[in-house]
């Protein structure tokens, strides 16, 4: 019923992206007001979408738009249990964020910028999700890369914003590009870019092939999701608006690549499958690794960010389809209820630097007690929503493999270390420089962040009311009984691997209480032990400057040469060959004299040399 | 009751009539009643086609068998014909719709438009004729009712165009005429589908005069198609003529061309298709590549959408051509892919001649500089101008990529030597974008300082509709397409009553 109706969800904040740009100038808030009740009413339209799905069990397909008649390029909408789930967070969180940014952007002199880009952003985002075809999706995937460049690189005056947008912009290039090669892979072997009629297909095609097509596929997700090697441009994106970041840089554009591989799950072959588990936990460990040592607020939370985005990719890789996704769905609730902390902190205090903050729970005990909840759910200390994620991915993981699950584990004690340390540092102890003025946000902000809030809190809880095997219905039924099969190899360990747990983040929440707070040891002195350790994160294990060599040493010089033969040689011929065309329009011209008789006698003449070519043709005359 | 199947043309030859009556009885000060009169008469008949064709596939769709064949074989009122009505009368309603406000200023506006009716009355009989002779009478109505629209200001520039464009329509009317006769003296016959069926039974020795009878007719249709090297008249006329008729000239009477040539050879003369399909396949690249190189360097908008036009007119001759593809089917696409492009082409052709009289109205300019800063002066029009040029030029969502896409897609599908008509195509389509961003360059690109204009209502109105339609078809092209391959199925059941859709 309602469900059927689901194209309008992303058309009504693509409509308020036009309202905006067209009437949203001479408007005091910069139309973000149209952006608030537009997106707030598709998110109405998505809730009750949501409810049909629940309630009916059944996925809907539309039968889409057949365009140009080449077969298999239906344009169409595919809302089942696992878009259903992504449904809720875009749209939820997207509300969300818009209303909060009624207070924070109040002010900025481009501000109807701002809105125009953020609808842009969540039109994009939404059609991703419910698009039934790879190529509708990887259209959407690029507008939501675009508005994420844009964003980025609002503040686009500050040159280090401008060159964080061209980095995320070039980086996760690299990514898409990779995923249209594995959707061109699997249309030229399989003759369909549907979602559906690929899982029905995949079972009978060459595993080779699959295997590569989904680790292209993949590489999309590694771009997007900021995976190791690609997961550089994501610490510098956080040059934009910290909305920007919350939103797009936290709980929804960033877990597309993690949405793109639980899509299309069913295609992937052990073999990548592996490659998946494994690039997700190095990220989820080194990322962790450098949250700790990093002193600008909202890096700390971006490299948390892309550690959290590791553990959904050790996770989906190891089988466990649904660990992935419940662990994106907490995360997003308690990642957005951070940064938004984090933005409140920086409105307030004017400064990123966490050295400059402290003893901010008295002046903003809103704030405070928000971001204490985000970060006891983010460390996966019982009960909040993140523990319960934490412990079915460690699950999986243990049963996939033990040298994965100490990678994974490690990652797991450094996220409760960097979080309370952060949380320390910023909220307790001593006032610093910047704390003296700093006093609590408006209503519009925390409002958002209470309701943020519940959801870090008790999202983790929908566990207990079935959504494993509602969100195990978009998968085929036959790779649901295997999954199974696999993760019941941990059930005999499962409790121990809970206690397991749980005592390694109450290890790294009493160091960083000792470190940080009672100064038991000087966190100075501990950098100076292990200042080599200490140099190579702060370096962020020197993968930028890897890059930059690469860039600036080897493809600059490549771009020289190739930029002289594009000069001389391609241009050259370009422009000769339109000289050349116009020299020829030129002449052509001169046939035209004016003169009927002229005229007539080309009629006459053309006659003639019709019927030569008969001659030629051997027609008898 | 055989009336109820010419509803359309019995209302278009009704109000053309009517026209002329009610002109006598109107004081000077109201004649532009005339022109919402006739416009009244061809939405009627519009929408009696539309309704007529779309009731006709139903009952395709459902097997049923439907009356195609009237008077004898005289007249063959199958989906095909409908197709092309439905593009004269729409090219029609516009440039009644634009010419309200074009010939504001005008005296005879009784005689201009019961002549564009009377015009399109003989173009939807040369969609229908089964006959030679009808046909070539239908021909004649609609030509010389053109001829004197192109003198209709009677100014120096309409004279000599009208002039020009009338002596070579005659001399071709003569060539036609001269194919057509010699058709019936070695058939017997002038009915269209007897033709077909006799022509096998001939004796070898008149192969040499059917030849001679299939060059006449192009040599003769290629004047109305503007075809290489029977174009000459085409860019002359349009420029001279007023800019609504150079629309309709353009948009519709061209197709006219179509029709005729289309249903005589591939109905009468199949059995030489593959010397006919050389011709137009040779003929096809030479005046799209002639049409497009002529475009490149003129100055004035009329001109250069002229050569444009006749360029577009090789893409669908290139397309005719590959009927004579062996491929089972291909020749359905082939058929389908040329009538889409003659439907999109009417469309976005006649919005920039509308275009081109919006602006001359408000004493602009017909040459391209004079389109400076047009964007800003103009905003309705020039947009329009450019949804029009950016689908001449066959850019995606744009009508003009579908059918040319079609176009392409016959020619792959034809494979062998017919893939180079569709590199030839592309090579062109390449070259026309610069022409057609040229003005578009001059248009929002160049610095001018001038006052905002009021554009013409009317005017404005029907370019905002056609601009509609045209990324209507860009957008959502498959109840045209379907359109098209029903026409191009009906065409080739011979007036069966029942048609199979491929």
């Amino acid at each position: 019923m309602i469900v059927e109706y689901a194209w309008i969800i992303p058309l009504l904040p693509a409509i308020a992206f036009l309202l905006i740009v067209l009437f949203g100038k001479g408007r005091k808030e910069g139309g973000g007001y149209i952006a608030v009740s537009l997106i707030g009413t598709s998110m109405i339209l998505s809730l009750l979408t949501i409810a049909e799905v629940v309630l009916t069990g059944k996925g809907y397909e539309s039968t889409g738009i057949n365009w140009l008649g080449i077969k298999g390029f239906q344009f169409g909408l595919l809302v089942d249990q696992l878009s259903s789930i992504m449904l809720f967070v875009v749209s939820v969180i997207g509300f969300v964020i818009i209303v909060y940014s009624l207070g924070y952007m109040k002010g900025d002199h481009d501000v109807q910028r701002y809105y125009a880009e953020m609808s842009l952003f969540i039109a994009s985002m939404l059609a991703l999700v419910i698009s039934s075809n790879l190529v509708l999706f990887f259209i959407a995937w690029e507008f939501v890369g675009l508005s994420s460049y844009l964003l980025i690189g609002f503040w686009y005056r500050k040159p280090s914003a401008a060159s964080a947008a061209k980095k995320a912009f070039l980086v996760t290039r690299v990514g898409d590009i990779m995923l249209l090669a594995g959707i061109i892979i699997l249309y030229i072997n399989l003759g369909t870019v549907n979602i559906r009629e690929l899982f029905v297909l995949a079972p009978h095609a060459n595993v080779g092939m699959l295997t590569l097509a989904t680790l292209l596929i993949f590489g999309g997700a590694v771009g997007k999701s900021s995976q190791f090697p690609l997961h550089v441009w994501l610490p510098d994106a956080m040059e934009g608006p910290t909305t920007v970041s919350a939103l797009i840089h936290a709980a929804t554009m960033v877990t597309a690549g993690i949405f793109l591989v639980a899509r299309v799950y069913p295609l992937f072959t052990p073999e990548s499958l592996m490659v998946v588990a494994w690039i997700g936990g190095i990220t989820a460990l080194m990322a962790a690794a450098m949250a700790v040592v990093m002193t600008d607020i909202k890096r700390v939370i971006a490299y948390s960010t892309i550690s959290h985005l590791g553990f959904m990719t050790v996770a989906l890789g190891v089988g466990g389809y649904f660990a992935g996704i419940f662990h994106l769905f907490n995360h997003s609730f308690f990642k957005a209820l951070l940064f938004l902390c984090a933005g409140a902190v920086i409105h307030a205090t004017h400064t990123q630097d966490i050295h400059d903050m402290g003893g901010l729970w008295k002046k903003m005990p809103i704030t405070g007690t928000a971001f204490f909840i985000g970060a006891w759910s983010l460390s996966g200390f019982p009960p909040w929503s993140g523990f319960w994620s934490k412990d079915v991915i460690l699950d999986n993981v243990y049963a996939y493999n033990h040298v994965l699950f100490a990678i994974t584990a490690g990652a797991v004690i450094l996220s409760a270390v960097y979080i309370f340390r952060l949380f320390i540092i910023v909220f307790m102890g001593k006032e610093g420089k910047a704390t003296k003025h700093a006093h609590e946000v408006s209503r519009v902000m925390t409002t958002p962040l209470i309701a943020l809030s519940i959801g870090a809190l008790f999202s983790g809880f929908l566990v207990f009311f079935g959504l494993k095997s509602f969100l195990m219905k978009s998968l085929p039924g036959n790779l649901v009984g295997a999954l199974d099969k696999a993760s019941a190899i941990s059930a005999g360990t499962h409790e121990y691997i809970t206690y397991f747990s749980i005592s390694l983040v109450a290890i790294g929440i009493i160091t960083v209480w000792a470190v940080y707070s009672l100064k038991i040891v000087e966190a100075r002195s501990i950098r100076h032990t292990f200042s080599p350790i200490h140099t190579i994160l702060i370096n962020k294990f020197y993968i930028d400057h890897i890059y930059l060599f690469i860039s600036k040493k080897i493809i600059w010089n490549i771009s020289v040469i190739v930029d002289y033969i594009d000069e001389y040689f391609v241009d050259g011929t370009v422009n000769g060959i339109g000289k050349l065309s116009i020299a020829f329009g030129r002449k052509l011209r001169k046939l035209q004299t004016g003169v009927v008789q002229d005229y007539a006698a080309w009629v006459l003449f053309g006659t003639g040399i019709i019927l030569i070519i008969f001659k030629a043709k051997g027609g008898m005359i | 009751m055989v009336l109820e199947h010419f509803y359309p043309e019995i209302i278009i030859a009704f109000f053309a009539f009517a026209t002329l009556f009610i002109d006598i009885t109107l004081k000077k000060d109201h004649k532009d009643f005339l022109g919402y009169f006739s416009l009244a008469g061809i939405a009627l008949a519009l929408i009696s086609v539309i309704v007529q064709s779309i009731s006709t596939m139903a009952s395709y769709s459902a097997g049923k068998e439907v009356q195609v064949v009237f008077f004898n074989g005289m007249i063959y009122n199958d989906i095909f014909a409908m197709f092309f009505k439905v593009v004269f009368l729409v090219v029609a309603l516009f440039v009644v719709l634009a010419s309200v406000d074009y010939t504001r200023k005008d005296n005879y506006k009784g005689e201009y438009y019961s002549l564009i009716l009377f015009a399109t009355f003989g173009m939807m009989l040369v969609a229908m004729a089964g006959n030679l002779i009808l046909l070539f009478v239908s021909l004649e109505l609609a030509s010389i009712s053109t001829y004197a629209l192109t003198a209709f200001r009677k100014n120096k520039a309409n004279t000599e165009a009208a002039m020009k464009y009338f002596i070579i329509g005659a001399l071709s009317s003569g060539i036609i005429l001269f194919g057509m006769s010699i058709l019936y003296g070695v058939t017997g016959t002038t009915n269209i589908y007897e033709i077909a069926k006799i022509i096998p039974h001939v004796k070898d020795s008149f192969n040499s005069a059917l030849i001679l009878s299939v060059v006449l007719l192009i040599a003769g249709f290629g004047y109305k198609i503007a075809a290489f090297p029977f174009h000459m008249w085409a860019p002359d006329a349009y420029q001279g003529a007023p800019s609504t008729i150079s629309a309709f000239l353009a948009a519709a009477t061209k197709k006219m061309g179509f029709v005729a040539i289309i249903r005589i050879l591939v109905i009468a003369l199949p059995l030489y298709v593959s010397e006919w399909g050389v011709i137009f396949g040779v003929l096809g690249v030479l005046t799209m590549t002639v049409g497009n190189f002529s475009a490149l360097k003129q100055t004035n908008i009329k001109r250069m959408l002229a050569y444009s036009s006749i360029a577009q007119a090789g893409y669908i001759i290139a397309a005719i051509a590959v009927i004579s593809s062996t491929i089972p089917n291909v020749k359905y696409l082939a058929v389908a892919a040329a009538l889409l492009h003659i439907l999109t082409h009417a469309l976005m052709k006649g919005g920039a001649f509308i275009a081109v009289a919006g602006v001359s109205l408000l004493g602009i300019g017909t040459e391209i500089k004079n389109y400076r800063g047009l964007g800003k002066r103009m905003p309705v029009t020039a947009m329009a101008l450019t949804i029009f040029l950016l689908s001449l030029a066959g850019i995606p969502f744009f009508a003009g990529f579908i059918s040319k896409f079609l176009i392409l897609a016959a020619t792959v599908e034809a494979r062998g030597i017919y893939i180079w008509l569709g590199i030839f195509l592309v090579i062109n389509s390449v070259v026309s974008i610069y022409y057609y961003g040229r003005v578009i360059k001059y248009m929002y690109f160049e610095d001018f300082q001038g006052d905002k204009l009021k554009e013409p209502k009317l005017i404005a109105t029907s370019l905002v509709v056609l601009a509609f339609l045209v990324v209507l078809i860009g957008i959502a092209p498959q109840k045209f397409v379907h359109f098209s391959m029903y026409a191009a199925a009906s065409l080739f059941s011979h007036g069966h009553g029942v048609v199979m859709l491929h």
